[in-house]
């Protein structure tokens, strides 16, 4: 098995304990939660927030499918940062993720948000994934030589 | 968390021949480099000829490798494409994020917008 993470910051025009409330609150949460053109019903998100406590958020997509999340929280010390994460039964090449939310307050109060998604793969993935490059690469070797 | 990600039938199809690790260790041997006979992909494993060439079956039929037409042996290479979408996959864990936090942006000001007229 092997690592991947993905760190996505973002800063919003919010304090800090605002921000915090958007993403920890389910009332907060049913209002958006979700990739567009999902939605998720307030009936359908259940946390219990507090280390080690579980979280279950089902979305609906447009077709009207059900896409349900859950896993448990790791760390949680609020309004600075909290985790959740689970692990995959049904997906063969991602056994893991643990993502973490870094809240940090700026001047005017704008908070800065660090969202890091640490994936665990299997190991052949990515070794496969370099190979595929390469391969292509090879590829355009004799195409540039003409 | 633990996401449904909608897929699409190719990535389906590349998951589903992934999910073998036998599959998966067939890959990473032509990943090392150029073309192998069925004869030289079953030399590390304790398995027939045959289970192999059933496995290479579904590799094909995925498109993640192709196999010579001409030759008796049929040897096997490595299609980098599918691959590279699988990885993709992976990069779509950010754009859900980033869909994520422009949506979130849009509900900060609706919750500021509230917060302002209790004031």
């Amino acid at each position: 098995m092997q690592e991947h993470t993905i760190t996505i910051e973002r800063i919003l025009d919010a304090p800090r304990e605002l921000v915090w409330r958007a993403f920890t609150e389910p009332d907060e949460l049913t209002k958006w939660w979700g990739p567009a053109g999902f939605t998720t019903p307030r009936e359908k998100i259940e946390v219990d927030f507090k280390p080690g406590g579980t979280f279950r958020l089902t979305m609906i997509g447009p077709d009207g499918q059900e896409y349900p999340n859950y896993g448990h929280y790791g760390i949680v010390e609020p309004s600075e940062r909290f985790s959740f994460g689970g692990t995959m039964d049904d997906n063969p090449m991602m056994k893991s993720v643990e993502t973490t939310i870094e809240f940090m307050a700026l001047e005017d109060k704008l908070t800065k948000v660090i969202v890091s998604s640490r994936m665990v793969c299997a190991e052949e993935l990515l070794v496969m994934a370099t190979a595929g490059w390469n391969s292509q690469l090879d590829k355009l070797a004799p195409v540039l030589a003409g | 968390m633990v996401e449904d990600v909608p897929t699409n039938a190719q990535l389906d199809r590349t998951f589903a021949a992934l999910a073998d690790p036998t599959r998966r260790a067939i890959l990473a041997r032509l990943a090392q480099g150029g073309e192998a006979t069925v004869n030289e992909l079953a030399e590390p494993f304790p398995f027939s000829v045959q289970a192999i060439s059933k496995h290479l079956k579904v590799l094909e039929h995925a498109g993640l490798i192709t196999r010579g037409r001409t030759a008796q042996l049929r040897p096997s290479r490595l299609e980098s494409q599918p691959l590279r979408e699988a990885t993709d996959w992976l990069e779509q864990y950010r754009q859900i994020w980033e869909g994520r936090l422009d949506r979130l942006t849009l509900h900060l000001d609706d919750m500021q917008r509230k917060a302002s007229r209790h004031d």
